[in-house]
Formats: C-alpha cells, structure tokens, sequence
C-alpha cells in the first residue's frame, strides 16, 4: 500500500550531527512528500549523511528524523518499507544478478518464492533480463548500477534512497539511469530522493530540490522555481562593452563581467526586455545571448554560507 | 494457434512481509551456499569440497582398515590391535577441521566486508546481532557436517565391517552420543575461532594465513615449553595448543586419552579444568565477535568541586529507621541518588559514590545532571567532615542499565560487580551486621545489585529495604541463582568488562555502515 499524495514521507527537524570535531549537519529541517527530491551538494555537504540518519543507521546529535511515519532511529522494521542504493560498490562478484536480487528480497523480508518472482521482474524493468544468469563481476559499469538500483527496488518499497546514482557513469549510462530514476516513480509509484553534485541531474530528474552546503540547509523547493531563481543571461558584444554595462545597470539590472562577456542575473521577460533596450541605448553589436545555469559553486557563494 | 504476449506492467507487491524471521533466515541460508560454494562458480566449490572429501576419507580409510583386520583376524582383533576408532578421529582430523575452518569461515564475513554487502544486509530489517548469530550459524551448521559425517561414515563402516553388525551396534551404540557431542564441541570451537579472526580483516587471506599460523606454531611451541617446564606449570602451557583444546573435550566425553593428546601434559589436568578451558576459548570468543561494544568500568570523570551550593528542598527525607550501623545501599534515578547520599552524610553515613560519569557524544544515559550534582555535593561532604568510622553508603544510579546503545552513540551503560564493595566479612569486622538497600516503590534487588547482596546475606549481614517515598521497610532475602543464571552473569561479566575489538570502555558503537569494522 502506498502512502496517500501529499502525505509527509521524510520529516527532518532541526537536525545536527557532530562527528568529533566536524559538524556535517547543523540544524537542518525539511519534509519530503511523494516524488522524486533531489539533494543537491557538493561532497561533504552531508547528503550521504541525512540518507544514513534517515535510514537510522547514524543517530543525529540533536533533533528528530521520521521515516514513513516511524523514528527514523526505531527503523529496522521500516526497513523493511525502503531501499537504498549505495554510492559505493557494494555488489558481489561472484554471484548471479538473478540470484543476488533473490537473496536481497528474502533479506527485506520476501517469502522465497515471491522474492524469486520480484527478482526476474525487477531486472527485467531495469533492462538486464538477458544477462540475469551472468556472475555480476563480469557486468560493465551501468549495469553495476543498474543492479544496484534493482537490489533497492526488489522488495518494491515505498520509498527509495538513492546515493549519487549516476557516480562513475559516462553521459549515455547517466541518461539511462537517470530515465531509470524517473520510470521508479512514474511507472512503479515508489518515491525516491536522490543525491547528487550535478545540478543538471537533478533538475532533469527531479520535482523537488534541498540543497545543502557544508552541513546547512540552503534551499529547499519546488525544482521549477529553483531554476527560475538561479538561471542567468550571457551576452557576448563585439564593442562597446562599457556602456552596455552601464545601461544595464541604470535600468536596474544586476550585471558581473564574465570573461569576454557579461552574467545578467535573472532570466525572466522583463530581463531580456532590459537587455535589448540596453543594446539600442548602447550601441553594441550583440554576437551572442543565451540562458545559462549558475554554476554549483556560484550558487553557494550567492548563498554567502 | 498463436500466442500473444503481454506486458502486464510493474507490479506492486502485495503479499507477505516476514520480516526480521525472514532476513534471518536468508542471511543463514546465503552463509551455508557461500560455505560450501553453491550458487558460484567451481573455484568456490573446490576448497569446502576437498575438505569435506579428505575428512571423510580419513573415516573411510580408518573403517576399511579395521574391516580388513577383523575380516582377517577374526572378531575382536581391530580392538586387540589397537586401531584408531571413534575416540581417536576428532584427534586425528583436527588439524584438517582447523584448516577447513581457517579458509573456509572467512568467507562468510570478509567478502560481504570487502565488496560492501554488509552496506545492503544493515539497511534492511536486519539488526548487525541477527547478521554476525545467523552467519556463525550457517558455518556452525557446515563444520558440524564437516565433523559428524565422517564418523557417522566411520560408524556405518566400523559396524558393517564387523562379521556380526548386530553385536558391534549393541556393544557400541553409546558412541553415538559421544561423537556427535565431541563433533559438536569440535565445531563450535573451530566455527568461532574462524569467525572471531575473520571480523576483523576484510581480506580472507589474512584471516587464513593467521589462523593457521596460530594452529601451527602453538603446537610445537606449546610442546616444546610444556616439556621444559615440569609439573603445573608445563600442564597449563601445554593448555595453550589451541589444537589440542577441543581434543581434550573429546577425551573427557569419550573417557579415554586420544593419540594425540597422549603426550600433553595437560591431559593430567583435572576433567573440568580441560572441559573449562575449553568453553573459556569458545564462549569469550563468540562474545567478543557478538558485542560490539563495551561495559565501561563504573567511575565517576568529575574530578571538581563547584561552589554553588546544593539546593537543599531536594535532599529527600530519609525514614526515621535508618540505623547508622547499616551499610546503605542507595539506588535511585541519577541525580537523586546523589541528594540522597548528601542526605546520609548530613545523618552520619559516609556517601561512596560509584557512578560511571563519562557522558560522551549522544550518550545512551545522560549522566550531566548527575555529575554537575556530584560536583556540588562533593564540597559539602567535605565540609562536613564524614566520621572516619562511618558507615557506608554507597551511590548507584538505578538507570545504569537503562536505554539502548545504537550506532553512533556512547554507550555509557555499566553494571556493578561484588568487587566495587567490601566484603561482608570486612563490614562485619568494623561492627556493620546488616545492609539496607533504599529505593523508590516496591522493594525490588537488580540483577547486578542481587550477587553482592547475597554474598553480604551469606557472610552474615541481614538485608532489608526501604522505600524512601512511603519510608515502608522489609525484610528481604536473597535467593541463590540457578546455575544457569549465574554462569550467564559470569559470562556477561567476562565479555562484557573487558575491551572491544572497537574501543575500550564505555565505547562509541561503530556506525553499521563503516566498512571493515562492525558486527553487532
């Protein structure tokens, strides 16, 4: 039975986690309903932190984390409702896909039969039904992953918590893990947060995003208004330059050099309207305009934390 | 005809969930195909297989040679000669069933450490307990097979060598019995040894090549010593060849000196030292490989005195009955226990406190405020100046057992031992003839609390309790354990007072997903 939309799946409250000297995450606080949320940060953000918290595998030093409803520190019968795929390897060589899946079903719990069933199933959706039989260390980097992703989904959980899934892939293995992501929801229902440093693999995957750094909470939204917050325009013009810049900014429009041309903040109609009359006043032969993402980094230093 | 197939989709699972049941029993199951190679590729297969075939050689050769001899010599003559039977093959395989076990155990827990399994098993409805007891089932099971099917094949050969089957089943069925206890004993031994050393390596071959060196250089190490050093002290060394100490169980069981302990000097130890030992070197092993964590010695880390004086409405008011010729034993929540035995000391008593104060990171008891009461507490005891005849009272906090130890948090748990007090003898000898245990509600004596009690009770002190709330005493008597609980607690107290393979005392329990660390 899946949780009704809306409802509140992950609920972290004013969570703080202290590992001796270093503080991975200070006082965090968010809720995750039903569909795909990415966390977005760089490495030692404390991503992987608040999926171990959530899993009740780490206790925070303060505040409470709840899972489906449960603590997340009461969690080994939650377990039971939840998958996760590590970030690191954590597949044995020597054994079949088909075999490994079963056992990992039986280990959620899965009579034996079914887990057998729920294991050619699974590695069917994920594309690797013609390679079941085949020992795992024999398998390329993708479907690694993509067995990995199997082994979280097995037991069909309510939810699934993936750790930078698309480590390690080049672009056409990222794709498909990435569709593979959205088919989990979209096809199989199963809510997912998924971490991640690379802002375009969340934007394109996800609906939701909490974006963390060095351990503080930094956003967390919609990802259609993220973007419209951090997107910005680049211009290249072939002279004239600084009288561009200072018609930009008398109409208002924050503008910072960037390389041979200029970063526009905001990417909204009336800043293109600015942009163009700006041109006219300033006689500057436009080579090149187009929306353009902040960088990671650059949205972290706007953040100032 | 033609068939259609469809795709029906992704389908939700509705059926049953088993739970922790389940994930038991699949890690139990994957522990005995990974033993014995079943699901992987030959190699796998080789190493269990050559094993369980070279042990059941050796059996059938034994059987086939003593057939022969009573074929040839006439009934009775594989006894008269002597040949090896059932008493004599644990002697004889054991160095086999030890290097089975140093290669084979290994790979139960290494592997899953090394390829980051152990990351998949912890996420799941699977505590680190239930992993490390159904991984040292699952090969427990497999030695046991490894140990019983060659004497059973020995058994079945010895009985169908024999010209009347019959008789020889008559006259030796209690070998049955024998060699399947021996076999077991034997199992246990080399399953928990093997397991022990495999968690604290994720590379297979560092546990091997340990463990057979430690087979192999104890043995003539051990000999070589005992011979030179006579008497107890050549016994108890030859004690130390490990692969010796499941053999001298056999013997005991099978009351006769197999051929190679025939030598030991430890063979001369009494029956139950050797039977002792033994389970000393099963028991503490599979205690360590199950706890990961410590009981921290009970000590108090304040070392200060504060200033601030006690806010006196707390001290509790103690109930007209105390005699000041008791020794008082109080066991209250915390804090409370320490305005208590400021109380006592304002009556006459001499407050001893024995609380374990290390608080840590995410303690499992919170011990601040009884620390911080401690410290202001300290400087008017002092003040006061106990008498230095004063009977004692003794500060417990009655939560010292309370709480869970998760991963990530400072298990600051304790227990109190008979050591922590003086003996009843010595209170007597300063005019102290009884003990009164003050408590809150209905009298009740912990389990810790209950084997100093009782051994006051039996060196003569009178035990009585009060409720400090209602000021009600009465009378109590302390019964003696069933051996059983009080081999457990010795057990609990052994494996638990002593230093984890991950800290010393009052440790952090290892987050589950460090790899190459953690069994709980």
């Amino acid at each position: 039975m899946r949780p009704a939309p809306g409802t509140a799946l992950l609920t972290i409250e004013h969570v703080t986690k202290q590992y001796k000297s270093v503080r991975a995450l200070d006082d965090v606080s968010f809720t995750i309903t039903d569909g795909i949320t990415g966390i977005l940060g760089e490495n030692g953000a404390g991503k992987s932190t608040i999926i171990k918290i959530l899993l009740g595998l780490l206790q925070p030093t303060s505040g409470s984390a709840r899972v489906l409803g449960y603590s997340a520190s009461d969690s080994v019968a939650v377990r039971a409702r939840v998958g996760y795929m590590p970030e690191h390897d954590c597949l044995p060589s020597q054994v079949s896909a088909t075999e490994f899946l079963t056992h990992m079903a039986e280990v959620s719990g899965l009579p034996p039969d079914m887990a057998r069933t729920r294991a050619a199933d699974t590695l069917r959706h994920a594309g690797l039904f013609e390679e079941r039989y085949r020992a795992i260390g024999g398998y390329s980097t993708g479907m690694k992953q993509r067995v990995k992703l199997c082994q979280a989904l097995v037991h069909d959980p309510a939810f699934v918590f993936l750790d930078e899934p698309t480590a390690g892939l080049d672009p056409a293995g990222r794709e498909e893990m990435l569709q593979l992501i959205r088919k989990t929801h979209r096809d199989f229902g199963i809510s997912v947060l998924f971490s991640s440093h690379l802002m375009a693999d969340v934007e394109r995957t996800c609906d939701r995003i909490i974006v963390l750094q060095g351990g503080h909470l930094v956003h967390a939204g919609e990802v259609a208004q993220f973007t419209k917050e951090t997107e910005t325009v680049f211009i290249e013009v072939d002279t004239n330059r600084e009288q561009l810049v200072a018609a930009l900014q008398r109409r208002g429009v924050t503008v910072t050099p960037d390389g041979g041309g200029l970063t526009v903040q905001g990417s909204d109609e009336s800043v293109y309207d600015h942009v163009r009359d700006a041109l006219v006043e300033a006689q500057a032969p436009l080579r090149r305009m187009a929306p353009r993402r902040r960088e990671l980094t650059e949205l972290f230093e706007r953040s100032g934390t | 005809m033609t068939g259609t197939v469809f795709d029906i989709g992704y389908q939700n699972y509705t059926g049953t969930r088993e739970g922790r049941s389940r994930s038991r029993k699949a890690v139990y199951k994957d522990g005995i195909r990974t033993a014995l190679g079943l699901g992987r590729g030959a190699r796998a297969k080789i190493l269990p297989w050559f094993f369980l075939f070279a042990l059941s050689a050796i059996a059938l050769v034994m059987a086939l040679i003593a057939g022969a001899v009573e074929r040839i010599g006439g009934p009775g003559s594989a006894a008269k000669a002597n040949l090896p039977t059932h008493s004599d093959y644990n002697g004889i395989a054991s160095i086999i069933i030890f290097v089975f076990a140093a290669l084979v155990g290994p790979e139960l827990l290494c592997r899953d450490k090394r390829d980051g399994v152990i990351n998949l098993y912890l996420v799941r409805p699977l505590t680190g307990s239930d992993y490390i007891v159904a991984r040292w089932a699952a090969f427990m099971s497999v030695m046991t097979v490894a140990a019983l099917l060659p004497q059973i094949i020995l058994f079945l050969g010895l009985c169908g060598g024999d010209p009347l089957p019959a008789e020889y089943f008559t006259k030796h069925w209690l070998d049955i019995p024998r060699f399947l206890l021996a076999g077991v004993a034997m199992a246990a031994y080399a399953t928990t040894l093997s397991m022990l050393t495999a968690s604290f390596t994720s590379r297979r071959a560092y546990a091997a090549v340990f463990l057979v060196g430690l087979f192999v250089i104890t043995t003539p190490f051990t000999i070589g010593l005992a011979q030179e050093v006579e008497g107890a002290g050549g016994q108890w060394i030859s004690m130390f060849n490990l692969t010796n100490i499941p053999v001298h169980v056999n013997d005991v069981i099978f009351g006769e000196v197999s051929e190679i302990t025939s030598e030991a000097p430890a063979r001369l130890l009494a029956a139950w030292v050797r039977v002792s030992w033994y389970f000393a070197w099963t028991l503490i092993p599979a205690g360590v490989l199950w706890s990961n964590w410590a009981k921290p010695a009970p000590f108090a880390q304040t070392g200060i005195l504060i200033d601030e004086p006690l806010d006196d409405s707390l001290l509790p008011r103690l109930p007209g009955t105390l005699d000041s010729r008791s020794a008082i034993i109080v066991d209250l929540d915390g804090a409370d226990a320490v305005y208590a035995g400021v109380a006592l000391a304002d009556r006459g008593f001499h407050p001893v406190p024995l609380f374990n104060g290390t608080q840590g990171p995410s303690p499992v008891v919170d011990v601040a405020p009884l620390v911080e009461t401690l410290g202001r507490g300290a400087r008017r005891v002092r003040d006061n100046r106990p008498m230095p005849n004063a009977a004692p009272a003794f500060l417990l906090d009655a939560r010292r057992q309370s709480g869970t130890a998760r991963p990530g948090m400072y298990d600051n748990r304790w227990v109190t031992l008979p050591q922590d007090f003086p003996s009843g003898t010595l209170l007597a000898s300063r005019g102290i003839r009884s003990a009164m245990l003050l408590q809150r509600g209905p009298a009740h004596v912990p389990e810790d609390l209950a084997h100093v009690l009782r051994r006051w009770q039996e060196q003569g002190l009178r035990l009585t309790t009060v409720d400090l709330d209602t000021g009600n005493q009465s009378n109590i008597k302390v019964s003696r354990p069933s051996w059983f609980r009080l081999a457990w607690y010795a057990a609990v107290t052994v494996m638990g007072l002593r230093r984890s393979n991950v800290g010393g005392f009052g440790s952090t329990v290892p987050e589950e997903t460090s790899r190459g660390g953690y069994y709980g």
